[in-house]
């Protein structure tokens, strides 16, 4: 496989896993701050939604970290 | 009042759901999961603003949705998201219009403020849109008559070109209503038009006017200060009352025009200026260069193409539409509409306009001011035309001696060349007489020395 096609792959690459995993972490943050805006919630309710919204800013730098790393693979 | 439109297209149900949940208090959201369900939404219902995803689900969907709404509404704000956002696709995408391109993951907040700062974008266009839409007005040559019919012709043609342009003609015929017309027409249309008049710049301050000024180059200049050339740059530099222009400006002036280049007070820098020119005067350059007033090679490098602008009494038949012109002008502002009789009209269409069409403007406001009625009459129009300073076209009355009608012609024409002169010797100088006959002629015919 030549250079520019296999750079090609792994930019595809990147983007789908970009794709498949921030498309539910959108999901999963937009909602989660949907959820904040209830005034019914307890302390602990929002702490567990902490959780949630650091949790999915850890992935998120996740896939940024893997991303940059299959760029610099490329370059 | 009406709620903004949004559509959000994204083939993600549950990122539609939590976007239009956090939109609908506020806004009319619609939502689709694909391309062309997205595309019949926004051809039904032509909403203010579109957040579509990128990747939609088979390749850059989102792209097509934005030139598919750009090619038919180029002012439609659409943002941009995406779970992978590479540099070459924003850059293709803010190309395309997009106003805006974030990454996936984002809250409810975030996109509430994406929402917030393309209202304030799209309310800005509108502004600007009406804005122009009222200068464009304000500045309209009204006018179907010969004479008219020619001028637009011309400004039509010299538009084309980038030639400079030199306009001529007596006062308050519009010539800056010329100039704006030209600059319209131009391909610089979308760049700025910038206004000097050259009359009222004080000498010693047309360096810093012209071609800006440095910080601290001179007494009281606490800032950098761009001047006219850089602020027309690209755009068209209108030099309005070129002929009174002082000799040591126009040498400077001169030498900016033809090297295209400035220098601003107090910078080493020299910086090159794109500026098409036009300019006006409602005096006789040829005669000021015989005078020493004027040079020579400015009027050469000026009047690439010479625009004429004609008195009012010679399109009389224009006067009708520049009454309704200003009528609806005046009803904008809030004023109650009037409507002017035919006699008014006649009454108008009669009188010499010495001050042309900016002083049938001021008789037509006048005239709607102090009438209380909704129809003015040529009884209103008369009265208010002689509280001005105008000279009716009287009607040849027999009954007169020769003597009489000779003095009343003289006092006529004599009043109306003093009111165009700064001083009596200029006066004296059109009317071909000595200044101490004329201050004896003033004397014998009761006119006033104001």
């Amino acid at each position: 496989m030549g250079s520019t096609t296999c750079n090609q792959e792994l930019g595809k690459f990147a983007s789908m896993l970009a794709n498949k995993i921030r498309n539910p972490l959108n999901a999963i943050m937009l909602h989660s701050s949907l959820l904040k805006r209830s005034t019914g919630l307890s302390a602990n309710d929002r702490k567990h939604l902490k959780v949630i919204d650091d949790e999915t800013l850890k992935v998120d730098l996740l896939v940024t970290e893997i991303i940059d790393d299959i760029l610099k693979t490329c370059s | 009042m009406k709620k903004y439109s949004i559509l959000v297209a994204d083939d993600q149900q549950n990122a539609c759901d939590g976007i239009k949940e956090a939109l609908q208090n506020r806004y009319a959201v619609d939502t689709a999961n694909s391309l062309q369900e997205a595309i019949n939404l926004w051809n039904e219902r032509q909403h203010d603003i579109v957040i579509t995803d990128l990747c939609m689900p088979t390749g850059t969907e989102g792209l097509d949705l934005l030139q598919h709404i750009k090619s038919r509404s180029p002012n439609a704000a659409v943002i941009l998201m995406t779970a992978y956002g590479d540099i070459d696709t924003a850059v293709k995408a803010m190309k395309l219009g997009a106003l805006d391109f974030f990454t996936k993951p984002f809250t409810a907040e975030e996109i509430e403020i994406k929402i917030e700062s393309a209202l304030r974008n799209l309310t800005l266009i509108a502004a600007n849109q009406n804005l122009c839409r009222t200068i464009d007005d304000d500045h309209a040559l009204i006018g179907g008559s010969a004479v008219m019919l020619d001028l637009k012709k011309r400004i039509t043609r010299v538009a084309q070109s980038d030639a400079s342009i030199l306009i001529t003609g007596p006062h308050g015929t519009g010539k800056e209503l010329v100039a704006w017309a030209i600059q319209r027409a131009s391909a610089r249309s979308d760049k700025p038009f910038i206004r000097v008049n050259c009359a009222a710049i004080a000498e010693t301050l047309i360096d810093a006017e012209l071609f800006g000024s440095e910080k601290g180059s001179y007494t009281g200049s606490s800032e950098r200060k761009p001047g006219k050339f850089q602020q027309a740059d690209r755009g068209t530099l209108f030099l309005d009352e070129v002929g009174d222009m002082s000799l040591a400006a126009q040498a400077k002036l001169l030498r900016a025009l033809e090297s295209g280049e400035i220098t601003p007070v107090g910078s080493i820098k020299t910086l090159l200026v794109d500026v098409r020119i036009i300019a006006a005067t409602n005096k006789n350059l040829k005669q000021l260069i015989a005078d020493k007033q004027f040079r020579e090679d400015l009027l050469y490098r000026l009047n690439g193409v010479l625009v004429e602008t004609k008195a009012l009494a010679d399109h009389t038949e224009d006067i009708p539409a520049l009454i309704t012109h200003f009528l609806k002008r005046m009803g904008r502002s809030g004023d109650v509409q009037k409507i002017f009789s035919k006699e008014a009209v006649e009454c108008l269409m009669n009188w010499s306009w010495p001050g042309n069409v900016r002083e049938l403007k001021n008789v037509i406001e006048r005239t709607v001011l102090f009438c209380e009625d909704g129809s003015i009459g040529a009884e209103d129009v008369k009265c208010n035309i002689s509280s001005g300073e105008t000279v009716p076209n009287q009607k040849t009355d027999t009954k007169k001696t020769l003597k009489d009608a000779r003095a009343d012609f003289e006092r006529e024409f004599i009043s109306i060349v003093l009111k165009e002169s700064k001083t009596i010797s200029e006066a004296a100088e059109k009317l071909g007489l000595q200044r101490s006959y004329l201050h004896q002629k003033m004397n014998e015919l009761g006119i006033a020395n104001t």
